[in-house]
């Protein structure tokens, strides 16, 4: 019905089988055209590699390279340190601290976040349900309430001494003394809740669109089926939004990753560096106004080390993100 | 159908509880300077003012700083766009060589922390002597490689049947002529999901619009604008809360218009 | 299956609305794209000057003070250029990285120095006269102690009183306190201690005794400035020139915020405040009876509740008697500096004149209620208002000139930088913990202070071998009594 529309969202999943490129043999043999019969590819790519060599890569490198300096950021860098930065991050406690901490925030957005916002995209998707992109609309407005003003309506909702929700966990008598939401031992799975508060309505459009992906006769023919929902859900949505959700994991991931202006807002990495991440540790260092001497050699090391290894971990999880994603599409 | 009504029952109070931080931004906006510190957590303000919002639109600039921030991300997104759509079609398309080793660059620089760099970057936008304008801002904040949107323009591009591109060469169609009449036009719900994300993110950009206009306030975006509510010794919630509810009432319209694009942007990408 | 038609429309919509939205800002801004230089209108001279819009109505109070300024210097048209308080001393640093710094600019403290060293502050002597001297204090811009001057040269006007910067104070909601049945000031850390419990106890979850803002360890600081040497604050004792984190003064200090702690005398949740609003206000609405404050935030308690009935005392001491007193290291903290790289410095001192006379000194004092470092142009009437005369007796009570190894040899001033420089070292990491999970602060204080003392040697060799020549010397001010104002002839 829609073989021509491309992406209209009755196109059936078996149509995607094997992509149209690539034709098997031929092109090895015809070496001197190639590079003529994608000259206009070669264009097409061109600005962006040019903006990617000098706004992505350069800085990269540069970093690298600075990173094996004692240099406040300003001025030629002179004073050259081998490995010291290096070997001062590596043995910091404080920053492998944050480096956990980091961590942390991605494992519950991809642990948390994700799956809740997969429910309740379900249920939105529900065309039965009346009013259901005013839902949309309500949960996404998180996502763009600007941060700093979240840092602050959270500190007085939280707050122990008369915040709204301690008083209403004390008027049900479920808590004796009131809850110190932002304390050392409970700051950082607070702060985490509100990043997936204000993280949920990206990921829920992200499924949303992911369900727009199942062909309404799958569900026709899983009724006729007599399957129930969470049956319907396990072997029919489950199996044909699997690609789309390796996608949905890579970038929630990247976002989860960087919590630093949530953090800034609420905590400022505190009390006693219990919400430190590895962006609030490197700023805390670059461009910490207090400082009389920036520290932004070190501060490059410490953000070397952790691409290097958030790197690192991510190829490792690549083939089998690859196998998931493509066993999804066959 | 019945059943479905009971989700409501779940549904209004917990969006909403989720929006409350939202509201209370709007209603602040509202309240006097004491109203906000003494009064507490009420909705309604006890008596409404505009006060925040003149303090917001003279002392923040709004005017200027709206009108900037227009300009700045407007470009912002037409600058990924463009460059996301052709080298995502490039990369969509054809098999190119070194298109794994271009795509394997990319997505290897998607998980490096940024924000350290930008010493780099300044000093490369401030040699190429842009830093007298919002281009510097612009470049620096459209420049490094935006993976999500290239891979979503290629994973949409490759999904689209060969015969659509066939018979406009046999037309004589040239490559761009296909590019630009035939395929992008088709790629609308990625470009609507493309834009949305950009259009936010620069929207609410600070860092980078701060370091690129330290000399020439007035080319500061909202986003800067903002934080000149907090002060070393106090900051004013009230003047924020204003601000902030100027600075978001275009990002929410244009979500409610591109929220319906955006979802078949993403699906359609993917899906390929 | 309609969706395609739907999504043409509502994109050329969002495109009309974009274009729309570009064609109105984008005619006035268009050109801001790439940049235009702009001049000054007509012969004017542009002089840049770089601020921090604080507090709340400095914005609009700084561009009406600078229009009076143009009025009377019709050659000069002064531009302002505000940036956040945290990003002001990066931004300084970039503009002037960047080629085009402003003539007059905003930095204090330690931003100050930081620009001070890269040698982008220009000398002010020569255009000093006998009348500007004469509107300071007798004796205050004397180089060796004003803290305006570094290497003998005054290189940075001030904006406030020196001792603004220096004095705390108890403040007690009167109100509050009474609930506790506490109606005195306490005079002592366990009057504190005591008073703090008994109003915590009858306040009922309500109220509280007592809280603050840890931020820079302020906290733990004031309450050591009145048991020992307040150099403690960098973690040296500066009459032996060693590291003194294990200082009893400090241990006590930390003991004291401990116990409060553990006993929950303290406003739940103070240790994450990370503003300072959340003390005023909770003050203000009389859940928090007591906190140590600086002389701003009196204002800032005034200004949420004017009628507060409220008592401006002395921190407490220990009971045992006094050990120290809040340390002044200099007649005043660095505020305005002028670029050495201004091309139009007469132009730009008239600026700093006029930022520096008694008119502006008048006017600021009256709009935010801060007394400035021009004593004259506000002591008539601060004697004359309760809070301003109270915030005078306490300093005079309370603050005592200390030695400032930074001014008083190039040595004593990069040590103390590195040292300052050194986040890990500072006992405010070992501070707050032991304070929040109730555990004895001695053995992490000792060994911070043996790693303290390996990198005071360590640096001084370091420094040294760079060429200035740099030992434990310059920190040790042996005739120094914390007791007794100092004087730097002293050394």
């Amino acid at each position: 019905m829609t073989s021509t529309s491309t992406v209209g969202p009755g196109g059936t999943t078996e149509q995607v089988a094997p992509p149209p490129q690539r034709p098997p043999a031929t092109p090895r043999r015809r070496r001197p055209g190639t590079l003529r019969r994608h000259a206009w590819q070669y264009v097409f790519l061109a600005p962006m590699l040019l903006l990617f060599v000098a706004f992505t890569l350069w800085p990269m490198v540069a970093s690298w390279w600075y990173s094996f300096f004692d240099w406040d950021g300003v001025g030629p860098a002179t004073e050259w340190v081998g490995f010291a930065n290096f070997t001062e991050v590596l043995t910091s406690g404080r920053f492998w601290h944050a480096f956990r901490n980091s961590f942390l925030f991605s494992l519950v957005a991809i642990c948390v976040e994700m799956p809740l916002a997969l429910l309740v995209a379900i249920l939105l998707n529900s065309r039965r349900l009346r009013g259901r992109n005013l839902y949309r609309l309500l949960l996404f407005l998180p996502v763009v309430t600007t941060t700093a003003v979240v840092g602050i309506v959270f500190a007085v909702l939280l707050d122990p001494a008369g915040g709204f929700i301690n008083e209403l966990l004390r008027s049900t008598g479920l808590v004796d003394s009131p809850v110190t939401f932002l304390s050392e031992s409970s700051a950082l799975p607070t702060v985490m809740a509100i990043d997936v508060w204000k993280g949920f309505g990206i990921t829920l459009v992200y499924w949303l669109a992911a369900l727009q992906t199942v062909p309404e006769d799958l569900y026709e023919a899983s009724k006729v089926d007599g399957a129930n929902g969470p049956q319907t859900l396990r072997h029919v949505t489950i199996p044909v939004i699997a690609p789309i959700g390796v996608v949905i994991l890579l970038l929630t991931f990247q976002r989860s990753m960087n919590p630093f202006d949530l953090v800034q807002a609420m905590t400022q990495a505190g009390p006693n560096y219990a919400t430190d991440v590895v962006a609030t540790y490197i700023y805390r260092y670059a461009f910490n106004p207090e400082l009389n001497a920036p520290r932004y050699g070190f501060a490059c090391a410490a953000g070397v080390v952790f691409g290097v290894i958030t790197l690192v971990m991510t190829a490792l999880q690549g083939p089998l993100l690859r196998r998931q994603y493509l066993k999804g599409s066959r | 159908m019945r059943r479905m009504h009971l989700w409501h029952l779940l549904l209004i109070p917990l969006c909403l509880a989720w929006i409350y931080p939202f509201v209370w931004m709007i209603s602040t906006a509202f309240k006097s300077e004491r109203e906000v510190f003494l009064g507490g957590l009420s909705v309604l303000p006890k008596e409404w003012t505009l006060d925040n919002f003149t303090r917001a639109w003279d002392t923040a600039h709004f005017g200027t700083y709206l009108s900037n921030t227009v300009v700045f991300s407007v470009t912002t997104v037409a600058i990924v766009l463009l460059v996301s759509a052709t080298s995502g079609y490039a990369l969509g398309r054809g098999s190119l060589p070194g298109k794994k080793v271009i795509v394997g660059l990319l997505i290897a620089t998607m998980f490096i922390p940024h924000g350290y760099t930008i010493i780099p970057i300044f000093k490369l936008v401030d040699g190429l002597g842009l830093n007298n304008g919002l281009l510097g801002a612009v470049l620096a904040t459209a420049g490094p490689a935006h993976v999500v949107p290239i891979l979503l323009f290629m994973g949409y591009f490759a999904g689209m049947p060969q015969e659509l591109e066939d018979a406009a060469r046999m037309d004589g169609a040239s490559y761009p002529r296909i590019f630009f009449r035939i395929m992008l036009p088709l790629a609308k719900p990625v470009i609507g999901t493309v834009a949305l994300f950009n259009f936010m993110a620069a929207w609410n950009a600070f860092f980078i619009p701060l370091v690129f206009t330290l000399g020439r306030p007035e080319l500061r975006t909202l986003g800067v604008g903002m934080y000149s509510f907090f002060g070393q010794e106090a900051t004013d919630w009230g003047g924020l809360a204003a601000a902030a509810t100027i600075s978001l009432l275009p990002i929410i319209a244009i979500f409610l218009f591109l929220q319906r694009t955006f979802v078949e942007g993403i699906a359609g990408a993917v899906k390929s | 299956m309609m969706e395609p038609e739907l999504t043409r429309r509502s994109l050329l919509r969002i495109l009309g609305v974009g274009a729309a939205a570009t064609a109105v800002g984008g005619l006035t801004t268009a050109c801001n794209l790439v940049g235009s230089s702009d001049k000054p209108s007509g012969d004017k001279v542009r002089i840049k000057v770089m601020l921090v819009p604080d507090p709340t109505g400095a914005s609009q109070f700084y561009r009406e003070q600078f229009d009076r300024f143009e009025e009377k210097n019709p050659d000069i048209e002064v531009q302002i250029i505000e940036n956040p308080t945290d990003q002001q001393v990066n931004a300084i640093e970039l503009s002037f990285q960047q080629g085009d710094p402003p003539d007059v600019f905003r930095a204090q403290d330690n931003g100050f120095d930081r620009i001070f060293d890269r040698g982008w502050i220009a000398p002010l002597d020569q255009y000093v006269t006998d009348e500007f001297t004469s509107r300071f204090p007798e004796g205050s811009l004397d180089p060796a102690t004003s803290g305006l001057h570094r290497d003998g040269k005054l290189y940075t006007l001030p904006l406030v009183w020196g001792k603004w910067s220096v004095v705390r104070f108890l403040l007690v909601n009167n109100t509050a306190a009474k609930v506790g049945g506490v109606t005195t000031a306490p005079k002592t850390w366990e009057e504190l201690e005591q008073a703090a419990a008994a109003i915590t106890r009858a306040g009922g979850g309500r109220t509280f005794g007592f809280a603050g803002l840890w931020s820079k360890s302020n906290l733990a600081r004031m309450f050591q400035h009145t048991a020992g040497p307040s150099s403690i604050d960098n973690g040296i004792d500066l009459r032996t020139g060693r590291a003194a984190i294990n200082h009893p003064s400090l241990a006590a200090a930390v003991d004291l915020l401990t116990r409060m702690h553990a006993a929950k005398t303290m406003t739940p949740g103070w240790e994450s405040w990370t503003d300072a609003s959340k003390v005023h206000t909770a003050f203000a609405k009389g859940e928090l009876a007591m906190f140590l404050a600086a002389p701003y935030q009196i204002n800032e308690v005034r200004k949420l509740n004017p009628q507060l009935d409220m008592t401006i005392a002395a921190v407490p001491v220990p009971a045992a008697g006094r050990g120290g007193y809040s340390g002044q290291t200099a007649s005043f903290s660095p505020l305005w500096s002028m670029s050495a790289q201004s091309k139009h410095p007469e132009q730009a001192w008239k600026v700093m004149d006029f930022l520096a006379s008694k008119d502006f000194h008048r006017a600021y004092y009256e709009k935010f209620g801060t007394l400035t470092a021009l004593e004259s142009a506000w002591q008539d009437k601060a004697a004359s208002n309760a809070d301003q005369k109270a915030i005078m007796d306490i300093a005079a009570e309370t603050v005592r000139l200390i030695p400032n190894p930074v001014l008083a040899s190039k040595g004593g001033k990069e040590l103390m930088s590195a040292i300052r420089g050194k986040q890990d070292l500072q006992w405010s990491e070992i501070a707050l913990p032991a304070i929040l999970r109730n555990q004895p602060f001695d053995r992490a204080a000792a060994d911070l202070n043996a790693k303290l003392d390996a990198f005071i040697d360590e640096q001084a060799k370091a420094i040294s071998a760079k060429g200035t020549p740099a030992s434990r010397a310059d920190l040790t001010f042996p005739t120094w009594n914390p007791l007794q104002p100092f004087n730097p002839s002293q050394k």
